[in-house]
């Protein structure tokens, strides 16, 4: 295990490069998002440990970041001011472009992976979600139907123009931008549902993690009840991510300070490791997408871990 | 469904929560007439910012309307809710190793940050930013594009559309939109 510390920063996401295998950007805030400004760092895993390739500060917490698809200097960070920022880490001062059109929180930012396709999604406090091109000029479209804050919203692998956000409102919500319409609401949780994430081998399964403490797999093509819930952690469920590797394997972090790994098709034992090393809330979370069965996960410091 | 978050603020193991109690300490340290009410409002702002949110005002109307609840009478209410004692006890041991391994830096307790914001106090160290965006163009790339795991694996297989084009009927509840 190596683990980077950012003294004084809470890290809430963490994001492996598509491009650069051993590259990550990690967005944090001060003083526990409360007040204060926030960081982007940019860090790189080496044989000797973690090093900070790039920072800068930005003038209220930093709550998501992805990476750009296309490009492998630019990243997109969500802020506490509602604001979305362009970031490039070949350009050292300030960011590209600044956006504010959330009138609250931006709590998630997520690049499109499908082809021909180049989108970038934000969820936020204001209940909408809205979807920018890459030059973060005026956004293409805002969606709205959720009753509460929007907490994450992921492009689907597979099915162009489709993402999924997850709310505070209990459900699971299927989006089509092409038609700027809701096609699907899944009643998830009967608490807050934190965080959603698509499986990368089948286009038809969605995961959620909720503040019930369970994550649940849900099929799209039958929603009355989920094909899995899986139960271990002991407080809310922060963020929930499949790995780019497995179809059935997810990763789970938590409130309750562990990180959990599942495979969803074992009926009997589903969970099959728990990372408790952590002593604050764990938020971010994020696979290797070169590097099989190896994690970054964050909360006041940044470890990347090699799970077997 | 907001008598469900009363309920499970009512018994929310704050006694367990370390983060909370570390600031709890150094704030009567501080602050030696700190009352119920007080205690009460603080314990309201970290379930609202660390929990999920709760309507505040509504909590407290809730609160005084209806008889209190014991901490066993609102347990049971909940569901399948583990009581992580075992874990805690452990983590509390983690948190002293690592808390004395990084003297060079002092830092607030959730807690103490939260009754400075109530206060409407400066946060000591709390940073204020003015920053501009430069509006220059992005480096050009140089790398090309990696497949992802799953399209190595799947390059072949053809991608459906998932209803999401009307294909799918019935079973899922689809929006009217």
């Amino acid at each position: 295990m190596k683990v980077f510390r950012s003294p004084g920063r809470h890290g809430y996401a963490v994001e492996a490069s598509p491009f650069l295998p051993r590259r990550f950007a990690c967005a944090a805030s001060q003083f526990y998002g409360l007040t204060g400004c926030g960081s982007l760092l940019v860090l790189d895993d080496s044989d000797s440990g973690v090093t900070l390739f790039r920072s800068w500060e930005w003038s209220d917490g930093l709550f998501d970041v992805t990476w750009s698809e296309t490009n492998e200097h630019v990243l997109v960070a969500g802020g506490g001011d509602g604001s979305l920022q362009l970031w490039d880490t070949a350009n050292h001062s300030a960011p590209l472009r600044v956006t504010r059109e959330h009138t609250q929180e931006v709590y998630s930012v997520d690049w499109s992976q499908t082809r021909g396709e180049n989108l970038i999604v934000s969820g936020s406090w204001d209940q909408t979600l809205k979807v920018w091109d890459p030059t973060l000029s005026r956004s293409l479209t805002t969606l709205r139907g959720h009753e509460g804050v929007v907490y994450s919203s992921v492009w689907s692998p597979h099915i162009p123009a489709c993402f999924a956000s997850a709310s505070g409102d209990g459900t699971l919500r299927v989006w089509d931008v092409k038609a700027a319409a809701c096609r699907l609401v899944i009643a998830a949780h009967h608490a807050e549902v934190l965080s959603c994430d698509w499986c990368k081998y089948d286009q038809n399964i969605v995961a959620t993690g909720s503040v019930d403490c369970s994550v649940c797999v849900w099929d799209l093509r039958n929603v009355r009840q989920p094909v899995a819930r899986l139960r271990a952690h002991n407080y809310a469920i922060r963020r929930v991510k499949f790995s780019p590797f497995g179809s059935t394997l997810l990763a789970s972090c938590s409130y309750d300070f562990t990180v959990r790994f599942w495979d969803y098709s074992q009926n009997q034992q589903p969970l099959l490791d728990t990372l408790e090393h952590h002593t604050e809330f764990v938020c971010g979370l994020d696979f290797s997408l070169h590097v099989p069965n190896q994690v970054t996960h964050t909360h006041t410091y940044t470890h990347t871990h090699t799970h077997t | 469904m907001e008598e469900c978050v009363y309920l499970r603020f009512d018994s929310y193991d704050f006694d367990s929560d370390q983060r909370f109690k570390d600031g709890l300490k150094i704030l009567h340290h501080n602050n030696n007439n700190s009352d119920g009410n007080r205690l009460k409002d603080m314990k309201l702002f970290f379930y609202n910012r660390f929990v999920e949110p709760i309507d505040q005002s509504g909590y407290k109307q809730w609160s005084s309307a209806s008889p209190p609840l014991t901490q066993m009478d609102s347990r049971v209410q909940q569901q399948d809710q583990e009581t992580p004692s075992e874990r805690d006890c452990e983590t509390s041991k983690n948190q002293a190793s690592e808390t004395s391994a990084e003297t060079e830096v002092t830092q607030l307790s959730f807690a103490e940050v939260m009754r400075l914001i109530q206060e409407g106090k400066e946060v000591p160290g709390a940073i204020k930013l003015d920053i501009k965006p430069s509006n220059q163009s992005a480096t050009p790339s140089q790398m090309e594009r990696i497949l992802k795991p799953w399209e190595n694996a799947s390059s072949s297989k053809e991608v459906q559309c998932l209803g999401i084009n009307g294909a799918v009927g019935g079973r899922g509840h689809w929006a009217d939109a």
